[in-house]
């Protein structure tokens, strides 16, 4: 620990065993936690937090990415690097500080925003949270602390989102596809791998927007984009022109690339995406668009590692997500937090059986024996 | 790490053209299809 350290930042996962944390107690340094030093540097801006079960990198990524070329000069923190940010923080000297509000350890309650938003509110984090009710309470919590002069965007279609809002101060604008919502985007056309579609603000006309990424989620996550970048003062053609160069933050439906293949060069490309997914709803959105455009005729193989993947109960809800793979290859799981006990019950091979009865489909892991005669 | 090779290994024996390989997970899944990529590199210049 270097001399004259006066404050020590450390994540939730670092124990206060851990020999720097030892070391910051004996220098009396102020110990805080990253989401408490979050907090801290948030309540020196103009505060915008992003959260949600699913799609807050992208999402706030995006917003970045959009005030960044409207020359605001913000600052932010996504949760996922993003090439075309130049990784994943950035200090700038615009008012506006972005941020990804994250729901574990209820980090997000020591934000207080002007602008907030609930892009979806589902059971995650089973290992921290006791139920979905206290997860929608946690939401509520954080909606509450948005600036009473402030706003909350929340999913049109999720009633945990309404549940969560009941009782905040702030204003609360919804967004949603297809549906009747204060933000709604409408009319979504893909050409040349692009999403195409009109977006609308209480009913009166804003434009269009044009989207390079896959999967219907991520046009609500740049309906929310646009949705907050308006009420930044952001003008509506850079909101678009904006949005049409973003190219997503890593690991979220990332292509690697397409590649002629090594035997038949000639032939179709191999393409190979790489995704974050862990979650029985992001796998499924993520998957279906593969499904429906990119995949003609080949086979897809899908590896998971998780770690939620260990609970019993959830395995026929994850391997049902799976169904839009041909092939699901499933490696060793990735344990993050869970306990012994959790571990043991999620040995591949077992979970792949459960795969193979769920959906009917064609699973292997490593070591299986199903795995040689594929 | 011989589970993730194995995989590499299996798919580089398998995949067709046209095929969509995608790795999906939190944790260190994504060296599957980093190594893959640079595998299949590798053959298509041999």
């Amino acid at each position: 620990m270097p001399p004259g350290t006066e404050i020590v930042v450390h994540s939730a996962a670092i124990g206060p065993q851990h020999p720097e944390m030892v070391a910051a107690r004996l220098q009396r340094c102020e110990i805080l936690k990253y989401a408490q030093m979050l907090g801290r540097v948030m309540s020196l801006k103009h505060g915008i937090a992003i959260a949600g079960t699913h799609g807050k990198s992208t999402t706030t990524a995006m917003t970045a990415h959009v005030l960044l070329a409207a020359g605001k000069d913000p600052s932010y923190v996504v949760g996922a690097t993003c090439a075309q940010l130049g990784g994943s923080a950035r200090s700038g000297a615009g008012e506006l500080f972005v941020v990804e509000a994250c729901e574990y350890d209820r980090s997000f309650h020591n934000l207080r925003p002007h602008i907030g938003a609930a892009l979806n509110i589902e059971e995650d984090h089973l290992d921290y949270y006791k139920d979905l009710n206290e997860i929608i309470e946690s939401f509520a919590h954080f909606l509450g602390r948005i600036d009473p002069n402030g706003v909350a965007i929340i999913s049109a279609i999720d009633p945990n989102c309404a549940t969560a809002v009941k009782n905040i101060e702030a204003r609360v604008e919804t967004y949603g596809i297809d549906v009747a919502a204060d933000w709604q985007a409408t009319g979504i056309r893909r050409y040349q791998g692009k999403a195409h579609f009109q977006v609308a603000y209480k009913g009166k006309k804003m434009g269009r927007l044009v989207l390079a990424l896959p999967g219907r989620h991520n046009v609500g996550n740049a309906t929310v984009a646009a949705a907050i970048a308006t009420h930044c003062g952001v003008a509506w053609d850079q909101i678009q022109s904006a949005i049409e160069t973003f190219r997503g933050a890593d690991r979220r439906s990332q292509l690697l690339g397409q590649f002629p293949h090594p035997e038949f060069p000639g032939d179709l490309p191999v393409t190979i995406l790489d995704d974050y997914g862990h979650h029985p709803t992001e796998i499924r959105a993520t998957l279906l668009p593969c499904a429906s455009t990119i995949a003609r005729g080949g086979w897809c193989a899908f590896f998971s590692r998780t770690s939620i993947a260990a609970r019993a109960s959830c395995w026929t809800i994850f391997a049902r997500s799976f169904l839009h793979a041909d092939i699901t290859i499933v490696p060793d799981i990735y344990f993050v937090r869970d306990s012994e006990a959790d571990r043991r019950p999620s040995a591949p091979r077992r979970w792949c059986s459960v795969c193979r009865r769920t959906g009917g489909m064609r699973c292997t892991c490593p070591r299986s024996r199903r795995f040689r005669i594929i | 790490m011989p589970t993730f090779k194995e995989i590499q290994d299996h798919l580089m024996d398998h995949m067709l053209p046209g095929d969509l390989i995608v790795s999906m997970g939190a944790g260190p899944v994504w060296e599957v299809t980093d190594e893959l990529v640079r595998r299949i590199r590798g053959a298509g210049a041999a």
